[in-house]
């Protein structure tokens, strides 16, 4: 399948999923006008991409700041992922914030109360 | 709202389910566990997914509200500043005018003591053999053309104070009119 990679702007993030690595990441600022315009393509990849995933993901998010709807696309996408739990495969989620970023930190803490998966909080 | 209301495509449809479960559902039949057991389940789901962006909202709003407050501090800060500068500039602009005129002033004195030695060369060398030649042919006493060549010094003398001020007010008015001259300029080459 084929890898999706998006450079950042000043609303939407950088977004690296490669198939072939099993790495997805999602950096950046996440304020789009739209978010389900922005994020649709991303759902559609990961839906492929649990049909068939590596033995190992990685998925990183490090983001530095997003809108309400970008949160519920990440949500919607963390759900999506909880799917390979059920599987063999070893999921890595890694939850970066800059050190002194208490609301970073704890919307991650949100994240992992809610996701059936093993989120890392990992300070930058 | 068309945004929001796109991301909660999924509750969406499966709240539209429940609904259709329940059109079919009669009075008196009861719905089944499986149909119940799948509405919790997304129930659940949707609470938590509310709860957790009902956090995230209220700590961007926060962050939002200290991110105001830092603007309005700051932009306090920078009116006082301005103020501050306003005063400097205005002092500065005083200092700066007390000085032109200080400088004026002394260049009226130096025109003024020049004028003097001048006159002065003039009654040593002009004025006074022309008194005493005068006197001579009139055949006034010696004293009388003293206290009149005395009297035309003390003229120039007193003069001297008068004049002063005429050339020193004239320099005034004519660096007065080159600086609204100079701004005048400074305006047209900024508008053009």
């Amino acid at each position: 399948m084929e890898n999706i990679v998006l450079d950042g702007t000043g609303r939407t993030p950088y977004v690296s999923f490669d198939s072939q690595a099993g790495k997805l990441e999602i950096s950046g600022r996440s304020i789009p006008e739209n978010s389900i315009t922005f994020y649709k393509p991303l759902f559609d990849w990961v839906d492929n991409y649990v049909q068939s995933p590596k033995d190992n993901t990685t998925v990183i998010f490090n983001l530095e700041y997003f809108n309400t709807s970008s949160s519920k696309c990440i949500l919607d996408l963390l759900r999506k992922l909880e799917t390979l739990k059920d599987t063999n495969n070893a999921t890595e989620i890694k939850w970066y914030f800059d050190e002194g970023d208490e609301d970073m930190e704890e919307s991650g803490n949100d994240f992992k109360s809610l996701i059936n998966l093993d989120i890392e909080l990992v300070m930058k | 709202m068309a945004n929001s209301s796109n991301v909660f495509t999924r509750e969406l449809k499966a709240l539209n389910q429940a609904k259709e479960i329940l059109e079919k559902t009669g009075e008196s039949d009861s719905v089944s566990r499986q149909d119940f057991e799948e509405l919790c389940k997304h129930y659940e789901s949707l609470l938590g997914d509310t709860r957790v962006i009902t956090n995230i909202s209220d700590r961007l709003q926060n962050k939002l509200n200290r991110a105001n407050d830092t603007l309005s501090e700051r932009s306090e800060e920078v009116k006082r500043f301005n103020t501050q500068l306003n005063e400097q500039n205005l002092l500065l602009q005083n200092t700066i005018d007390e000085l032109t005129k200080t400088r004026l002033s002394r260049r009226a004195a130096t025109i003024t003591i020049i004028a003097a030695m001048l006159l002065f060369i003039l009654s040593e060398g002009l004025l006074e053999p022309f008194i005493e030649a005068q006197a001579q042919k009139s055949e006034l006493p010696p004293t009388y053309v003293s206290w009149i060549s005395f009297g035309f010094k003390g003229l120039i003398a007193l003069l001297l104070k008068p004049i002063e001020y005429l050339i020193d007010r004239y320099l005034q008015r004519e660096a007065i009119r080159n600086q609204e001259q100079q701004e005048t300029a400074q305006e047209m080459q900024e508008t053009a």
